[in-house]
């Protein structure tokens, strides 16, 4: 038995049983081993019984199947959302070369101005260097 | 609160995330993140995969829960569109992607219910087997009614439990995880809820 079953009494089984109904694979995996061993004996099939013929009531609740048209619907709208989804990645891909392209032309006019900047002088003006003519 | 005796047996399995749990889960783990990975590429296999299972299991699911048919297909549709949106970003491991879906397709149900404020009993579809013969096919509707009023009459969260584990055939461990319960408060719920239907219709059916 792995570590992970745990054997129960004829009690726990009924608990079991009407806590979940007569199919042992929704019950917690841990009682299943155990579980199928009760029920294989005559006092643990008698209770599974039961609660078959319970489940039998339950299940006469029965639902009809979508119509056609929606399941045809269904896959058009699921096809749609990926067209949507894929639309929405091609926008930001567009979005990030975009930035891309506009931080390089940033960097490039940054960059051009602080290589002219060292030969800047103070006093200097685009009408001439004032302080120089002053001192001559 | 009535508690499962099954509570003494599994002293070392309080909640939905103990290993037992993990162990079961990860055998679908693979199929699930195939799945969406698939279906965030558009793969038409796995979109008719996703478009089926949403057709039949969970439209059946919301129906249930809502009671009506047009709010089902609204629901229905909406998880797909969710699905689909979140498939870039599924992360392995997190939840089951039947357990994941049918959690959309309750809370959007709840919103639904939430905004008509009326029971799920209020607009009962039709659902006679149309094989049947006009008058066996009436003695079936009526008794699914009964079945559909009885489950419509419990408190919200052992109706929801009971959907999830016998309507939709899920396991406790998945049933929880949906519900956001321990697996001992689905037990309890569980209990008191199959309790409650028995003696309501199984009364109906001596009287009958």
């Amino acid at each position: 038995m792995s570590p992970s079953t745990q054997p129960i009494d004829l009690a726990q089984f009924k608990a079991v049983a009407e806590t979940y109904g007569s199919d042992i694979n929704r019950w917690p995996s841990e009682v299943q081993v155990s579980a199928r061993l009760l029920a294989s004996r005559p006092g643990g099939a008698s209770i599974l019984q039961a609660e078959a013929d319970f489940d039998a009531v339950l299940d006469q609740w029965t639902m009809p199947l979508p119509s056609p048209p929606f399941r045809q619907q269904i896959a058009a709208t699921a096809a749609n959302s990926v067209r949507r989804s894929w639309g929405t990645t091609r926008y930001w891909w567009a979005a990030i070369g975009l930035a891309a392209a506009l931080s390089g032309a940033v960097t490039g006019t940054a960059g051009t101005a602080m290589f002219v900047m060292p030969q800047h002088v103070a006093g200097d003006t685009i009408f001439g260097d004032f302080d120089d003519e002053g001192d001559n | 609160m009535a508690r499962c005796p099954l509570t003494n047996v599994r002293a070392g399995r309080k909640t939905v995330d103990g290993d037992a749990v993990g162990q079961v889960a990860l055998n679908h783990d693979d199929q699930d993140d195939l799945l969406m990975k698939r279906i965030a590429q558009g793969h038409p296999r796995a979109m008719r995969e996703l478009t089926t299972m949403a057709g039949s299991r969970l439209y059946a699911f919301a129906a249930r829960i809502l009671g009506n048919n047009a709010d089902a297909e609204d629901v229905t549709q909406e998880a797909v569109i969710r699905a689909v949106r979140y498939a870039p970003r599924w992360q392995s491991g997190t939840a089951r992607l039947d357990t994941w879906l049918h959690s959309v397709v309750l809370n959007l149900s709840r919103d639904r219910l939430r905004k008509r404020q009326r029971t799920s009993t209020a607009e009962v579809p039709d659902s006679a087997d149309a094989a049947l013969n006009p008058e066996e096919a009436l003695i079936e509707l009526e008794r699914g009614q009964q079945v559909s009023a009885a489950v419509g009459q419990l408190p919200e969260r052992q109706r929801e439990a009971i959907m999830l584990v016998h309507y939709q055939d899920m396991n406790a461990a998945d049933a929880a995880r949906v519900l956001d319960v321990s697996i001992e408060a689905l037990e309890s719920l569980l209990a008191r809820g199959r309790r409650s239907l028995k003696q309501e219709l199984l009364a109906k059916e001596n009287r009958i």
